[in-house]
Protein backbone atom coordinates (compact mmCIF):
# COMPACT_ATOMS: atom_id res chain seq x y z
CA UNK A 1 0.00 0.00 0.00
CA UNK A 2 1.57 3.16 -1.33
CA UNK A 3 1.75 6.01 1.31
CA UNK A 4 -1.36 8.46 -0.08
CA UNK A 5 -3.92 4.78 0.77
CA UNK A 6 -2.04 4.00 3.87
CA UNK A 7 -2.75 7.36 5.28
CA UNK A 8 -6.03 8.12 3.66
CA UNK A 9 -6.77 4.58 5.48
CA UNK A 10 -5.49 6.13 8.77
CA UNK A 11 -7.95 9.30 8.18
CA UNK A 12 -10.59 7.48 7.78
CA UNK A 13 -10.60 4.78 10.64
CA UNK A 14 -10.10 8.27 12.90
CA UNK A 15 -12.65 9.73 11.40
CA UNK A 16 -14.81 6.68 12.31
CA UNK A 17 -13.61 6.30 15.76
CA UNK A 18 -14.69 10.14 16.17
CA UNK A 19 -18.00 9.88 14.92
CA UNK A 20 -18.41 6.28 16.55
CA UNK A 21 -17.63 7.70 20.09
CA UNK A 22 -19.82 11.07 19.60
CA UNK A 23 -23.07 9.11 18.76
CA UNK A 24 -21.95 6.49 20.83
CA UNK A 25 -21.58 8.65 23.73
CA UNK A 26 -24.61 10.65 22.84
CA UNK A 27 -26.83 7.19 22.72
CA UNK A 28 -25.63 6.21 25.98
CA UNK A 29 -26.25 9.84 27.29
CA UNK A 30 -29.87 9.93 26.06
CA UNK A 31 -30.88 6.50 26.52
CA UNK A 32 -30.17 6.84 30.03
CA UNK A 33 -26.83 3.87 30.29
CA UNK A 34 -24.73 6.54 31.36
CA UNK A 35 -26.88 9.39 32.86
CA UNK A 36 -26.29 12.79 34.48
CA UNK A 37 -22.05 13.66 34.48
CA UNK A 38 -20.42 10.73 33.68
CA UNK A 39 -22.29 10.75 30.36
CA UNK A 40 -21.76 14.35 29.80
CA UNK A 41 -18.02 14.21 30.76
CA UNK A 42 -17.84 10.72 28.56
CA UNK A 43 -19.48 12.33 25.28
CA UNK A 44 -17.48 15.62 25.52
CA UNK A 45 -14.12 13.79 26.05
CA UNK A 46 -15.12 11.85 23.08
CA UNK A 47 -14.57 14.84 20.98
CA UNK A 48 -10.73 14.18 21.95
CA UNK A 49 -11.03 12.30 19.21
CA UNK A 50 -10.81 15.08 16.99
CA UNK A 51 -7.07 15.33 17.65
CA UNK A 52 -5.53 12.69 16.16
CA UNK A 53 -8.58 12.58 13.32
CA UNK A 54 -6.89 15.94 12.38
CA UNK A 55 -3.32 15.10 12.54
CA UNK A 56 -4.23 12.02 10.47
CA UNK A 57 -6.01 14.38 8.12
CA UNK A 58 -2.97 16.48 7.92
CA UNK A 59 -0.80 13.47 7.19
CA UNK A 60 -2.98 12.38 4.51
CA UNK A 61 -2.72 16.11 3.30
CA UNK A 62 0.74 15.84 3.00
CA UNK A 63 1.46 12.72 0.94
CA UNK A 64 -1.43 13.88 -1.47
CA UNK A 65 1.24 17.13 -1.74
CA UNK A 66 -1.50 19.43 -0.57
CA UNK A 67 -0.31 20.44 2.60
CA UNK A 68 0.23 23.60 3.42
CA UNK A 69 1.70 25.68 6.73
CA UNK A 70 -1.23 28.08 6.78
CA UNK A 71 -3.34 25.00 6.19
CA UNK A 72 -1.88 23.39 9.52
CA UNK A 73 -2.22 26.45 11.22
CA UNK A 74 -6.10 26.70 10.31
CA UNK A 75 -6.68 23.03 11.37
CA UNK A 76 -4.57 23.76 14.93
CA UNK A 77 -6.91 26.61 15.12
CA UNK A 78 -10.18 24.19 14.24
CA UNK A 79 -9.25 22.10 16.81
CA UNK A 80 -9.11 24.58 19.38
CA UNK A 81 -12.29 26.19 18.53
CA UNK A 82 -13.87 22.57 18.70
CA UNK A 83 -13.05 22.08 21.92
CA UNK A 84 -14.00 25.17 23.54
CA UNK A 85 -16.96 24.63 21.96
CA UNK A 86 -17.93 21.19 23.22
CA UNK A 87 -16.71 22.71 26.53
CA UNK A 88 -18.70 26.13 26.44
CA UNK A 89 -22.01 24.28 24.87
CA UNK A 90 -22.10 21.98 27.29
CA UNK A 91 -21.71 23.91 30.10
CA UNK A 92 -23.61 26.31 28.98
CA UNK A 93 -27.12 23.89 28.70
CA UNK A 94 -26.09 22.30 31.63
CA UNK A 95 -26.58 26.07 33.85
CA UNK A 96 -29.60 26.84 31.50
CA UNK A 97 -30.93 23.30 32.61
CA UNK A 98 -30.30 23.07 36.58
CA UNK A 99 -30.01 27.00 37.47
CA UNK A 100 -32.94 28.49 35.33
CA UNK A 101 -30.88 31.56 35.48
CA UNK A 102 -32.43 35.31 34.08
CA UNK A 103 -32.40 35.81 30.56
CA UNK A 104 -29.08 37.97 30.84
CA UNK A 105 -27.37 35.28 31.89
CA UNK A 106 -28.71 33.31 29.41
CA UNK A 107 -28.13 35.92 26.39
CA UNK A 108 -24.31 35.82 27.49
CA UNK A 109 -24.24 31.65 27.60
CA UNK A 110 -25.59 31.57 23.98
CA UNK A 111 -23.14 34.13 22.98
CA UNK A 112 -20.79 32.27 24.47
CA UNK A 113 -21.55 29.26 22.79
CA UNK A 114 -21.67 30.83 19.35
CA UNK A 115 -18.49 32.08 19.51
CA UNK A 116 -16.01 29.59 18.96
CA UNK A 117 -18.04 28.74 15.79
CA UNK A 118 -17.88 32.63 15.32
CA UNK A 119 -13.72 32.11 15.44
CA UNK A 120 -14.29 28.62 13.24
CA UNK A 121 -15.94 31.09 10.40
CA UNK A 122 -13.19 34.13 11.09
CA UNK A 123 -10.70 31.12 10.51
CA UNK A 124 -11.83 30.04 7.45
CA UNK A 125 -11.89 33.85 6.21
CA UNK A 126 -8.03 33.77 7.47
CA UNK A 127 -6.70 30.99 5.57
CA UNK A 128 -8.29 32.46 2.35
CA UNK A 129 -6.21 35.17 3.37
CA UNK A 130 -2.87 32.82 4.53
CA UNK A 131 -2.46 30.92 2.03
CA UNK A 132 0.34 31.54 -0.05
CA UNK A 133 -0.14 28.57 -2.36
CA UNK A 134 -2.20 30.56 -4.91
CA UNK A 135 -3.37 26.89 -6.49
CA UNK A 136 -4.53 25.62 -3.27
CA UNK A 137 -6.15 28.85 -2.45
CA UNK A 138 -7.98 28.55 -5.56
CA UNK A 139 -9.26 24.95 -5.07
CA UNK A 140 -10.52 26.36 -1.46
CA UNK A 141 -12.31 29.35 -2.97
CA UNK A 142 -13.80 26.66 -5.53
CA UNK A 143 -14.71 24.72 -2.29
CA UNK A 144 -16.26 27.40 -0.39
CA UNK A 145 -18.22 27.78 -3.49
CA UNK A 146 -19.79 24.79 -3.78
CA UNK A 147 -20.16 24.34 0.03
CA UNK A 148 -22.26 27.79 -0.13
CA UNK A 149 -24.37 26.09 -3.12
CA UNK A 150 -25.28 23.19 -1.07
CA UNK A 151 -26.48 25.04 2.04
CA UNK A 152 -28.63 27.55 -0.15
CA UNK A 153 -29.77 24.97 -2.29
CA UNK A 154 -30.61 22.36 0.76
CA UNK A 155 -31.75 25.13 2.93
CA UNK A 156 -34.09 26.71 0.41
CA UNK A 157 -35.74 23.14 -0.30
CA UNK A 158 -36.40 22.22 3.84
CA UNK A 159 -38.12 26.05 3.91
CA UNK A 160 -40.36 25.34 1.67
CA UNK A 161 -41.47 22.09 2.64
CA UNK A 162 -41.51 23.61 6.07
CA UNK A 163 -44.12 26.24 4.52
CA UNK A 164 -45.69 23.61 3.13
CA UNK A 165 -46.01 21.71 6.30
CA UNK A 166 -43.80 18.54 5.59
CA UNK A 167 -40.92 19.07 7.54
CA UNK A 168 -40.46 20.66 10.95
CA UNK A 169 -38.30 23.94 11.65
CA UNK A 170 -34.58 23.31 11.96
CA UNK A 171 -32.57 25.56 14.47
CA UNK A 172 -30.97 28.31 12.36
CA UNK A 173 -27.32 27.18 13.71
CA UNK A 174 -27.40 24.34 12.17
CA UNK A 175 -26.32 26.04 8.65
CA UNK A 176 -22.73 25.61 9.81
CA UNK A 177 -22.07 21.52 9.66
CA UNK A 178 -24.46 21.90 6.74
CA UNK A 179 -21.75 24.05 5.31
CA UNK A 180 -18.87 22.08 6.65
CA UNK A 181 -20.49 18.78 5.00
CA UNK A 182 -20.89 20.87 1.94
CA UNK A 183 -17.32 21.54 2.22
CA UNK A 184 -16.28 17.69 2.30
CA UNK A 185 -18.19 16.98 -1.01
CA UNK A 186 -16.86 19.78 -2.59
CA UNK A 187 -13.54 18.07 -1.53
CA UNK A 188 -14.92 14.87 -3.02
CA UNK A 189 -16.05 16.46 -6.38
CA UNK A 190 -12.73 18.30 -7.23
CA UNK A 191 -10.78 15.40 -6.12
CA UNK A 192 -6.88 15.71 -7.89
CA UNK A 193 -5.29 12.67 -8.93
CA UNK A 194 -7.42 10.26 -5.80
CA UNK A 195 -6.61 12.50 -3.09
CA UNK B 1 -1.94 26.84 -21.37
CA UNK B 2 0.04 24.38 -22.93
CA UNK B 3 4.08 24.23 -20.96
CA UNK B 4 7.29 22.29 -20.80
CA UNK B 5 7.56 22.23 -17.05
CA UNK B 6 7.55 18.14 -16.81
CA UNK B 7 10.34 17.68 -19.95
CA UNK B 8 12.31 20.92 -18.07
CA UNK B 9 11.82 18.73 -14.42
CA UNK B 10 12.92 15.90 -16.11
CA UNK B 11 15.94 17.53 -18.01
CA UNK B 12 17.45 17.90 -14.11
CA UNK B 13 16.09 15.07 -13.02
CA UNK B 14 13.64 16.64 -10.54
CA UNK B 15 10.57 15.24 -8.94
CA UNK B 16 7.50 17.29 -8.55
CA UNK B 17 8.00 17.17 -5.19
CA UNK B 18 11.99 18.63 -5.74
CA UNK B 19 10.28 21.30 -8.20
CA UNK B 20 7.55 22.07 -5.49
CA UNK B 21 10.59 22.38 -2.92
CA UNK B 22 12.27 25.31 -5.13
CA UNK B 23 8.97 27.50 -6.26
CA UNK B 24 7.75 26.95 -2.41
CA UNK B 25 4.53 26.01 -3.37
CA UNK B 26 2.64 23.11 -2.89
CA UNK B 27 3.33 19.58 -5.18
CA UNK B 28 -0.35 19.42 -6.19
CA UNK B 29 0.22 22.76 -7.72
CA UNK B 30 3.06 21.68 -10.04
CA UNK B 31 1.08 18.83 -10.97
CA UNK B 32 -1.74 20.93 -12.23
CA UNK B 33 0.07 23.34 -13.64
CA UNK B 34 2.20 20.53 -15.54
CA UNK B 35 -1.13 18.81 -16.53
CA UNK B 36 -2.90 22.14 -17.38
CA UNK B 37 -5.26 21.99 -15.37
CA UNK B 38 -4.11 24.97 -13.88
CA UNK B 39 -2.94 28.29 -15.36
CA UNK B 40 -0.62 30.23 -12.93
CA UNK B 41 -0.39 33.34 -11.69
CA UNK B 42 1.97 36.05 -13.71
CA UNK B 43 4.23 36.21 -10.80
CA UNK B 44 4.00 32.73 -10.43
CA UNK B 45 4.49 31.98 -14.35
CA UNK B 46 7.70 34.25 -14.05
CA UNK B 47 9.42 32.32 -10.97
CA UNK B 48 9.29 29.67 -12.98
CA UNK B 49 10.60 30.52 -15.91
CA UNK B 50 13.52 32.21 -13.63
CA UNK B 51 14.16 29.11 -12.06
CA UNK B 52 14.99 27.28 -15.60
CA UNK B 53 16.80 30.46 -16.48
CA UNK B 54 14.74 30.90 -19.42
CA UNK B 55 12.29 33.85 -20.97
CA UNK B 56 8.20 32.63 -19.79
CA UNK B 57 7.76 32.26 -23.71
CA UNK B 58 9.72 29.15 -23.64
CA UNK B 59 8.35 27.63 -20.89
CA UNK B 60 4.53 28.65 -21.59
CA UNK B 61 2.78 28.13 -25.00
CA UNK B 62 0.43 30.59 -25.86
CA UNK B 63 -2.77 29.96 -25.96
CA UNK B 64 -3.52 31.88 -29.21
CA UNK B 65 -0.28 29.54 -30.96
CA UNK B 66 -1.09 26.29 -29.42
CA UNK B 67 -2.07 23.54 -31.49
Amino acid sequence: MDEVQSTRTESRLWLGAFLLAIFGTAALLKTGVVPGWPGLVLFAASFLLLIPFMRSAERARAACGISSPAMRTHNRRMIVASLVYVALLLGGVTIARYYSPPAAVRVILAIAAAAPILYMIRSMALLLREERDEYLRMRMVEQSLIATGVVLTLTTLYGFLNVFDLAPRLDAYLVVPLWGIGLGFARLVQRDGGC
Amino acid sequence: MENRLRVLRAERNWSQGDLAERLEVSRQSVNAIETGKYDPSLPLAFRIAELFGLAIEEVFVSPSRAH
